[in-house]
């Protein structure tokens, strides 16, 4: 019997799996730990003891991203927010936000081993994902700092910028990632060719 | 494609959201005085204005909150978009 190995939800084991050409990049980004906040109170994730935690408050405008100190916290709906970032720095968080919201009604959700995560980037990025989404992702809509929750296809996708390149990352349920990795391989690679 | 205004997210694709049908449907009550006749009205009763309907949507796959539209079954247009809970505005040709 073979040895328990850890498998990316694309199960080809934890090496990542890559495209890349001269307009376009594509790439699996392994762990990667997310996790979900909702607060009754949307004050509640302002708190001193959370925001020395966080190293920021967590963003109050809609679809927006703000840097912490180790994670990054995205808008995901009134009240809910996403952390992102290395796997045991959400980790890390999540056990001391359990804490720091023991008196309050809060949700903390580890879902690092729900997503499957890419990385999409050089000036076709924007083409790819345009023909796979319905966002507006012109610069003037959508910009470093802006992140949606949208379709890839069939599925549903959390898509944030992450610098000007540009750079997007992508994040599927993890059960959707064969065909999120199907569906942007294979426009990444006629993008390529035409 | 329509383009439906959530009230978090801003103008977006129809095919991110889902209709959940009539908007402003109450449940009647207290149970045991609803009559027959008002439990077939609550459940399988519906409008079907030629015209301004007033509608539940849900930004399905966005931030997954329920809003209400008014919409014009004639010409698609979107005339409202308000919360749950809240009133439909004066429109032109709303039944009410
Ligand atoms: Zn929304």
């Amino acid at each position: 019997m073979s040895k328990l190995e850890r498998m990316s939800p694309l199960g080809r084991g934890i090496s990542a799996t890559a495209y890349s050409s001269e307009f376009v990049s594509l790439r699996q980004q392994t762990f990667f730990g997310v996790a979900k906040v909702i607060v009754r109170k949307s004050d509640l994730l302002g708190s001193p003891e959370l925001e020395a935690l966080l190293g920021v408050r967590a963003p109050q405008m809609a679809n927006t991203v703000v840097q912490g100190s180790g994670v990054e916290i995205a808008w995901a709906a009134p009240n809910q927010w996403l952390l992102l970032g290395d796997e045991a720095e959400v980790a890390r968080i999540c056990a001391a936000a359990q804490t720091a919201f023991r008196d309050e009604t809060a949700l903390v959700l580890q879902l690092t081993h729900a997503y499957a995560v890419f990385q999409i980037e050089k000036t076709g990025a924007r083409d790819v994902l345009a023909s796979l989404c319905p966002l507006d992702l012109h610069p003037r809509a959508f910009a470093p700092g802006r992140c949606a929750q949208s379709l890839l296809g069939d599925a549903g996708v959390f898509i944030q910028q992450c610098n000007e390149a540009p750079s997007f990352r992508l994040m599927v349920d993890q059960t959707y990632a064969g065909y999120a990795w199907r569906l942007l391989s294979e426009a990444c690679k006629s993008l390529s060719s035409s | 494609m329509l383009q439906i205004s959530c009230p978090y997210c801003g103008a977006r694709a129809e095919i991110e959201f889902r209709c959940g049908g009539q908007a402003h449907l109450e449940r009647p009550g207290p149970h045991d005085q609803v009559s027959d006749r008002q439990w077939a009205e609550y459940l399988f009763y519906r409008d079907n204005p030629k015209g301004v309907s007033l509608e539940r949507w849900v930004h399905r796959f966005g931030c997954r909150q329920w809003f209400n539209v008014a919409r014009s079954t004639l010409t698609h247009e979107i005339l409202a978009v308000y919360g749950m809970g809240e009133q439909p505005p004066q429109l032109e040709g709303t039944k009410r």
